[in-house]
């Protein structure tokens, strides 16, 4: 295999760095002897073990912080914290070559342009067709379609062609049938960016909505008619319901110290039948905090119960997970036990109120708890609304006060719901890891930009492929074993207990010690009953083959009675054998698949970029390589061999070996 | 099948002190609707059972609500719900049973605000709308009663049971369910767990294990050498008995150094209690200890068991905190609920043992050497880390059947005082050190879901059991006692129900054990002991004799070894007595005790953090992590009488899949044979390829 290594946009072309030693995070005794190398997208560090060149892939977009800590007698460490929640340390044995990884790393973990980014130059080797077709995997106006939309009640809204209205909305809005385009845009001039008040999910059952939007522009004693107008029209179009809740997904004093800045929320007086609800979810600066808080504790090096249990207490993490579930929950009741329509906001509505709509989504609808359906719902609440994905999760270099883990809590609720609802989720855990991974990949273009105004301009679509369309081609990798579409928990809303304990909600040790090894399991269950799963279709394709042979042969035998005076006529034993040989054929198949399985440990699946860009390589091996790069001067022939022929992310190697025994003899 | 037959009948020995409690039932029972009922309740009960009172209520808190019926006996409470029959062939159920021994707290609750907790002696205040019944075991029974005429009875029912709760609050007084002459039937052949009753199966143990320098020693036949250790102990062969004696009496309580477990590498795992200090031993008999302790080897390590585990007390405590952490009423702030957990210390206990149990594994396999745990009284931590060393690094032990072997062979015949430390006798030595080794195994189990041939469902009624005063084997301290009980000493060899039993033994009835799990559950439940994920295959891969001493070399010639505190340090010698005065010795025995190592023994030994689980491990071995976040909390377990946290833990599991797929063989095996020889000659016979591929 040939890797292809750009080295153009490196300002400094930084020689690989030899004798790097890559140190254990436990055993400070055990460090791996290796080769450090730059790319313009990848830092990747090589084992010199002879038997076993382990490697190391890092992109450059997943680095967070690098630190440069003081020089010892082995030489100079190098911290390197990634967003994916891996920690990679390095000692290099020359302090001027430490300096020179620092600084080139510093520059390349902080792009100024998008087209920095490497999205912009990951080629998945699919052509033009292919990849527009990946674009449309998930359609936004088919899932208002499944909603039941447009309807009597609801109409698809052009009031924000052109962004006119709003820059941060999409084009393609919902909002209620009597809410004119007068309403709409004197309730826009009352919102805080004007996010004025629009669906985010429709319950076709009851007429029951979501409604989403920022905070008014109260202030003290502020009002519109035309926005009051608008919570009307809301109201209205669930004829069922006299009233609406309106839930401010802020600490109330948090809502109340933006009174004194002209913002605020809704004054009951105001708004006839209204019903207003605080629900305190921190803001993201706290949210950030807390992350850093819980992260510092899995870096312990061998954290005892006390430090473990007291650290996760103290930050708070589980605490404000609990925060968004119950707002999710209050709003999945509201919805389907009262049948009221709910809008939600906090201060802008693309934060909190991302999260809130999407958990309350999943909990009411069985459709956004399958592989398609959460890609759309995440195309919906989080992308479609402008959730600002470059800001908070640090793609470009920017304010850090920005960045804030919004929607990896969303992720771990999904995650807390599936431990909860184990047969109610299409996908399994390494669904959700991965998503979160390509969230600050960087690969895709999906989570490029902060609006879709942004994205549209950047024609990202037209330069980039779509995430949704890379997992659902590998679907077969993030189904739940225990996913039943029939059982009762699967349809309709999930039903969680009026008031969860704090308990209920467990730390999340596969997302956050997701590259601690030895953290894990050694043995995987879902992967284990994928197993059994797929050996249990294999039975069920030989039974039908085996039923339908049996009727056949029934039937020769029946036609062999009825013609036993005359000649047996040859052409029904022709087609006979040919069905014969059909069926031969499935044994054969089964056992290719079981052997292939192995493959599919959870350490070996395309938990990295890195693995697509080895694959591109074996692709690329063929003569068309040239061809395809036009970036030809400047490449370097790294001949990384890619570990166990590149079907494991390297990133994620240590340890592996035993992993993949183990898996394979889930097979035998 | 090994978990009992089917169609016995059960004789119930009462407790000494008979209930006087008869009286009541019948006498203010309505008669309306107690003369059928009763007939049909009383179908249900054991002989010598006694109902004393019932009411009609409905389970609340799990779902589904169940319609029933409370029923308070002088042995149990349990709620019958409608429509519900009593299985002649499991006489207690696990479900819907609360032996009055499990009882822990009773409430009764009337409206929103009333709540009286009911002690021995109390006096009920108002008619109970709800009745909270909570188990030592974690489990809760909810039971809401009927309004509407039959509130006497919901009263009278409350009340019956505070009694009865109070007067059956002495668990040694119950002798356990015995199995009838009748009791015949022709099950399956059964698969046994050897009780080590008998010099037979001890023989067959050794064999077993392949422990070749080591002998059957019958010297303890009469329990003269010590009443808390089995009849007999495995020796070296070429220590006489009269040598063990006099050897294993300069040993705390008698408990001199036996053969726990031989590694197929060929090192050898003792367990013996403290050296007795105050004796004064020749130095012939110094000799004899010497050569017991290094069993052959030249390399001997001394394990000091207690060290950095928890003592007794504090494993009470903790167990106690953890009960009243996980009540559902439970005063801990939500956002304090993790500090809480850290407070009862339980999960940094579960993770000591771990620690030292991964330690001793790697001792074992390191080298060939003779590696000895030593604890004052050999009867708690000793059989706690035995056993898990042997789950880590044998294979068979991870079997259902080697398993519960291992639990009969290292506490339950080696003299783990379970009523002692799970009844409380009164002495205040009362510890669930049993209970933590569960939870320790069910740790394990976590970080291996494939290893394991029980499932969690296994576990959980294990550690159910040791509430629930059915037979004998959690129900006293010793062999013996256990031997006196049944009334003489030469029973059965091996127990096996519904084996015709040989006429000498017919008047005896024959004692049932814990392992007979038909007495509480039924055939269905008992299918769910087996953890559909284990997969036996690849352990006969790993685990085959021809392995033996691969890499395993011998330690130095005459190294004798002190593990304290995760590192190995050189001891004098190995019995504190020899050439001075007992005190001097044993201060200047002990070398210096090290700073605790961070770094695990398997580190400092072959150079890799323990919990990474990477490549060069001797086969068959587990290094179990044991780093804060890698503890889990059994909250199957623990958060039982919780149910709001249950949701998820009781959806379908595996064993939902495993069903399918066996009957989908099934079915695939039926068209089979109904195929055509011709086409057989074409392609593979389908059922090789099955056994290929399951």
């Amino acid at each position: 295999m040939v890797l292809v290594v750009v080295w153009e946009l490196i300002e400094k072309p930084a020689e690989n760095v030899e004798n790097v030693r890559l140190v254990d995070r436990i055993s400070s005794k055990k460090a791996a002897l290796g080769t450090l190398y730059l790319t313009a997208t990848h830092v990747i560090f090589v084992e010199n073990a002879p038997d076993a060149r382990k490697e190391t892939w890092i992109l450059h977009s997943q680095i967070s912080t690098i630190e440069k800590q003081a020089t010892t007698a082995t030489g100079c460490p190098l911290l390197i914290r990634c967003k994916n929640f891996q920690t990679v340390q390095l000692i290099i044995p020359q302090e001027r070559d430490c300096h020179d990884v620092y600084i080139s790393l510093i520059r390349l973990a902080r792009p100024v342009k998008y087209e920095e980014l490497y999205c912009f130059s990951f080629n998945p080797k699919l052509d033009k067709e292919e990849r527009e077709q990946g674009w449309l995997l998930i359609d936004l106006s088919e899932e208002y379609k499944r909603m039941g939309l447009p309807n009597n009640y609801w109409q698809l809204s052009d009031v924000n062609r052109d962004y006119r209205v709003c820059d941060s909305y999409p084009t393609e809005l919902y909002v209620p049938k009597s809410a004119t385009a007068h309403i709409i845009v004197g309730s826009s001039k009352f919102r805080s960016r004007r996010r004025f008040p629009a669906l985010s999910y429709y319950c076709k059952d009851n007429h029951a909505s979501i409604c989403r939007s920022s905070q008014p522009l109260s202030g003290f004693s502020a009002r519109c008619l035309e926005d009051e107008q608008m919570l009307q029209a809301i109201r209205k179009a669930n004829p069922e319901s006299d009233f609406i809740y309106v839930v401010d997904t802020r600490p109330k004093l948090n809502a109340m110290a933006n009174r004194a800045a002209g913002k605020g929320y809704e004054n009951e007086d105001n708004y006839s039948n209204i019903k207003f609800q605080f629900i305190g979810i921190e803001n993201i600066h706290v949210m950030r905090n807390s992350l850093q808080k819980m992260l510092e504790v899995c870096e312990l090096k061998s954290p005892l119960m006390s430090d473990f249990l007291w650290g996760l207490e103290n930050s708070g993490w589980l605490r404000h997970i609990k925060a968004i579930m119950d707002a999710g929950i209050f709003i999945a009741k509201a919805v389907s036990e009262e049948g009221a329509s709910v809008l939600v906001h906090c201060s802008d509505g693309w934060d909190r109120t991302a999260q809130v709509c999407s958990v309350a989504s999943l909990l009411l609808d069985s459709h956004y708890r399958t592989l398609k359906g959460f890609m759309v719902l995440i195309e919906k609440d989080w992308i479609s609304f402008g959730h600002k994905f470059n800001h908070r999760y640090g793609n470009l270099d920017g304010d850090p006060k920005e960045i804030s883990p919004v929607i990896d809590q969303f992720i771990e609720c999904v995650w807390q719901l599936m431990e909860q609802f184990p047969c109610a989720f299409e996908f399994n855990e390494r669904f959700l890891i991965h998503i979160q991974h390509h969230i600050y990949s960087c690969q895709f273009g999906n989570f490029l930009c902060n609006s879709q105004k942004e994205r549209r301009e950047l024609k990202i679509q037209e330069r980039t492929y779509s995430l949704w369309d890379h997992l659902w081609k590998n679907r077969a990798d993030y189904l739940n074993p225990l996913f039943r579409a029939d059982h009762s928990q699967t349809q309709g809303t999930l039903h969680l207990p009026t008031t969860p304990c704090n308990f209920m909600y467990k730390f999340w040790s596969g997302m956050y010690n997701r590259f601690e090894k030895g953290m894990q399991p050694r043995q995987s269950v879902t992967d284990y009953l994928m197993a059994v799963k797929e050996e249990t279709q294999q039975l069920e394709e030989e039974l039908e083959a085996l039923e339908e042979r049996l009727e056949k042969i029934q039937k020769v035998q029946l036609n062999c009675t009825k013609v036993k005076s005359k000649q047996s006529e040859p052409s029904k034993y022709s087609g006979f054998s040919t069905s014969d040989n059909s069926t031969a054929n499935t044994p054969q198949d089964y056992s290719g698949n079981m052997k292939s399985f192995p493959s599919r440990s959870p350490s070996q699946g395309d938990e990295d970029s890195a693995l697509i860009l080895t694959q591109d390589n074996l692709k690329s091996s063929d003569p068309d390589l040239s061809a395809n790069s036009d970036q030809e001067s400047g490449v370097e022939d790294l001949s990384c061999r890619s570990p166990s022929g590149g079907e494991c992310a390297p990133s994620e190697d240590s340890g592996k070996d035993r992993d993949s025994d183990e898996a394979v003899f889930l097979t035998a | 099948m090994w978990w009992g037959g089917r169609g016995q009948s059960f004789n119930i020995t009462p407790p000494k002190e008979e209930p006087e409690m008869g009286s009541i039932q019948g006498s203010r029972m309505p008669e309306s609707r107690s003369n059928q009922l009763g007939r049909c309740l009383a179908s249900g009960c054991l002989p010598g059972e006694q109902i004393l009172a019932w009411a009609p209520g409905v389970r609340k808190g799990l779902e589904p609500e169940l319609p029933g019926t409370l029923i308070c006996t002088n042995l149990r409470v349990t709620f019958q719900p409608c429509g519900w029959q009593r299985s002649q062939g499991t006489p207690l159920s696990s479900e819907y049973d609360f032996a009055l021994v499990n009882i822990g707290r009773l409430e009764a609750v009337s409206g929103l605000s009333r709540v009286q907790l009911l002690r021995a002696g109390s006096l009920l205040k108002f008619i109970p709308e709800e009745i909270l019944i909570h188990g030592r075991d974690f489990r809760l029974l909810r039971v809401g009663f009927e309004a509407g005429g039959l509130e006497p009875q919901a009263f009278q029912v409350t009340t019956t049971i505070v009694q009865a709760t109070a007067q059956s609050s002495q668990a040694h007084q119950y002798s356990g369910i015995t199995l009838s002459k009748a009791g015949q039937s022709s099950g399956p052949r059964k698969l046994l767990i050897p009780l080590l009753e008998t010099s037979e199966d001890w023989e067959a143990e050794r064999k077993k294990q392949g422990a070749r320098g080591w002998r059957v020693s019958t010297v303890n036949d009469r329990f003269d050498i010590a009443t808390s250790l089995p009849r007999y102990v495995l020796v070296p062969n070429r220590t006489l008995d009269s040598e063990v004696r006099r050897a294993f009496g300069h040993f705390h309580q008698g408990r001199g150094p036996r053969l726990s477990w031989h590694h197929p590498g060929g090192s050898d795992l003792l367990r013996c209690g403290g050296f007795y200090t105050a004796s004064d031993p020749s130095k012939e008999d110094i000799r004899t200890m010497e050569s017991m302790l290094q069993a052959g080897h030249s390399d001997v390590v001394l394990v000091d068991t207690s060290d950095e585990l928890p003592s007794l007390t504090d494993v009470q405590l903790a167990h106690l905190r953890l009960r009243a952490l996980c009540l559902p009423d439970s005063s801990v702030a939500e956002d304090k609920w993790l500090s809480a957990l850290e407070g009862t210390r339980w999960l940094d206990y579960v993770r000591s043992c771990l620690r030292k149990a991964s330690d001793i594994s790697v001792l074992v396999t390191s080298r060939v050497r003779s590696v000895v745990l030593q604890e004052h009284g050999d009867r708690d931590l000793n059989g706690l880390l035995s056993s898990l060393v042997q789950l880590l690094l044998a294979p068979e032990a991870r079997t259902l059947l080697g398993f519960q072997s291992l639990v009969q062979r290292e506490w339950v015949a080696a003299g783990h005082p379970f009523l002692t430390r799970l009844w409380g006798t009164g002495a205040n030595e009362e510890a669930p050190v049993f209970l933590l080794f569960i939870d320790c195994v069910w740790q394990l189990l976590q970080q291996f879901p494939a290893e394991f041939e029980f499932s969690e469902f296994f576990l959980l009624a294990l550690h159910d059991s040791v509430r629930v005063p059915d037979t004998l084997t959690f129900l006293r301290d010793s062999p013996w006692e256990r031997g006196k009980q049944s009334g003489q000493f030469n029973y059965t060899q091996v127990y096996t129900p519904g084996y015709p039993q040989p006429p000498a033994e017919n008047s005896i009835n024959q004692q049932l054990s814990v392992w007979d799990w038909g007495l509480r559950y039924s055939n269905e439940q008992i299918l769910q002991f087996h953890n559909p994920g284990y997969d036996p295959e690849h352990c006969s891969d790993s685990w085959i004799p021809r392995q033996q001493s691969y890499f395993m070399v011998p330690g130095p010639p005459n190294s004798v070894w002190l593990f304290s505190r995760g590192a190995l340090t050189p001891l004098n010698q190995l019995c504190p007595w020899r050439d001075s005065l007992s005190l001097l010795a044993v201060s200047s025995r002990w070398l210096p005790r090290p700073a605790i190592s961070t770094e695990s023994l398997a580190d400092q030994e072959w150079g890799l953090p323990s919990h990474w689980g990477a490549c060069p491990l001797p086969p068959g071995l587990l290094l179990p992590g044991y780093l804060g976040p890698q503890i889990r909390l059994w909250r199957r377990c623990y958060l039982r009488g919780r149910p709001e946290v249950q949701m998820g833990l009781t959806a379908l599991t595996i064993s939902g899949l495993q069903d399918e797929l066996s009957h989908l063989q099934e079915l695939l095996r039926k068209w089979t044979p109904r195929l055509s020889p011709e086409d057989h000659s074409k392609k593979r016979d389908p059922n090789t390829i099955l056994s290929q591929a399951c």
